[in-house]
């Protein structure tokens, strides 16, 4: 085998151990292999980076990726001082998050999800007393992406605060794409919700959508629609597109 | 149901033309589900973002248009997770690889010789273009970290071997005419 060729095998990852450490021996020991080896590599990188249209692309779609990156942070902020405050902005992470997407090739209904989630500034009135720190803890989870440890945590608290943590277990099952769970989990929850239910009905109505269960999904929307509350213009709009 | 937002037929046309508004409603599709890929799979939420840029690009770059059979999203999807799982493997070796040669190969950008490096960038592009258009596919897939059975597949080719020998074929010709340049002897210096 030729040198070009194994280097190629190298740089394709299809090179077997003993091949890669003789190549290694000899590249330390052959300036003019180093040399084309070098050149292979530079080769190559030109071939994938493309031609002067493609970096001219590349340079577009680094921009794009800047101000998608900075509004969806701007999104996430945090408000200071209020625990409550960051649950209902991770709430809106997690519905703008949905993993469901590519379980299926019900893109209609995906598509239209994430259409409709988008941040808004909630402002949920519960009261949190000793369990306050735990939440707290189980929301870091879950904003750090750690949704199984957060899905467990929550799991633990729901015994001293059903509403919020059934609420947030939800949303951790909505993160790691088992929509059934979380719908069964916001139904139960709803029934007796106070401080949530306008979210709770949100995202099990979404639950519906996504689910296809499409009589239930929209008798719920129309419900919000009715309210008044936040999610009201957009049940509306759905309902319009259903 | 109603009309949505964009079709999946709007959503590559909007690759193609490069709509930028379009672009940026893509990546709202496809990032938490590319990010959990690359952070579970050894990355990091910079790869993430790296790794939709290269699938946009293997997109754009396609001298064919896909024929969809399933959602946009799932394709572009699909895309960023062949090629992670390539850059991916091909990590794992270089990593080794590189720790045991002594003078690592270094990119001219990284050692401040930009310059020589474009021009030497549209020295190879020039002979790039002049190779046959099977052979750019080859190189074009095994510069994106494509495996053999991968580019063997994808080209349909009738074996891993034939392919193999094309693949040597059409880098030794393009290797020839770029060290035959008389330019590349006075640009070299920067490898």
């Amino acid at each position: 085998m030729d040198y070009n060729d194994r280097i190629l095998d190298f740089l394709s990852g299809d090179i077997s151990e003993v091949d890669q450490k003789k190549l290694a021996e000899d590249l330390n020991n052959n300036d003019e292999l180093q040399e084309d080896f070098k050149l292979q590599k530079e080769i190559l990188h030109t071939i994938k980076m493309g031609d002067d249209d493609t970096l001219d692309f590349r340079s577009q779609l680094k921009d794009i990726s800047g101000e998608f990156l900075n509004e969806k942070n701007s999104r996430l902020r945090i408000r200071p001082a209020y625990w409550l405050a960051a649950a209902s902005v991770i709430t809106l992470l997690s519905v703008s998050t949905f993993l469901g997407l590519f379980r299926s090739d019900k893109y209609v209904g995906d598509q239209m999800f994430l259409e409709y989630y988008e941040p808004y500034g909630i402002n949920i009135q519960v009261r949190g007393d000793h369990a306050e720190e735990d939440i707290t803890k189980a929301i870091s989870l879950y904003q750090a992406g750690n949704t199984e440890k957060a899905l467990k945590e929550f799991e633990r608290l729901k015994i001293e605060n059903s509403e919020m943590s059934g609420f947030f277990l939800a949303l951790c099952e909505i993160e790691l794409g088992n929509i059934e769970e979380a719908q069964k989990e916001l139904e139960k929850i709803g029934k007796n919700a106070i401080f949530y239910s306008d979210h709770i009905n949100w995202y099990l109505s979404l639950c519906y959508l996504k689910q296809e269960e499409i009589s239930k999904a929209k008798a719920l929307f129309e419900e919000i629609a009715l309210s008044n509350n936040e999610y009201a213009d957009k049940a509306a709009r759905i309902l319009k597109k259903l | 149901m109603g009309k949505l937002r964009y079709t999946n037929n709007e959503l590559l046309e909007g690759v193609y033309s490069r709509d930028s508004r379009v672009i940026k409603y893509i990546m709202g599709l496809v990032w938490v589900p590319v990010r959990d890929l690359v952070i579970q799979n050894s990355g990091k939420e910079d790869d993430a973002m790296n790794l939709i840029q290269e699938g946009f690009i293997a997109i754009y770059t396609k001298t064919e248009k896909p024929q969809l059979t399933a959602s946009f999203a799932t394709y572009f999807y699909a895309i960023c997770r062949n090629i992670w799982l390539n850059e991916l493997r091909i990590r794992k070796k270089e990593s080794s690889m590189l720790s045991s040669i002594e003078s690592a190969p270094v990119m001219a950008e990284e050692v401040d010789e930009e310059q020589l490096y474009e021009k030497r960038r549209q020295l190879y592009l020039k002979h790039f273009k002049k190779i046959t258009k099977v052979c750019q596919d080859i190189l074009k897939m095994v510069s994106n970290g494509f495996s053999n059975e991968d580019i063997t597949a994808e080209l349909a080719f009738s074996s891993v071997q034939y392919m193999k020998n094309r693949r040597t074929v059409c880098n030794k010709k393009l290797m020839d005419m770029i060290k035959e340049d008389p330019q590349y002897k006075e640009l070299k210096y920067g490898l």
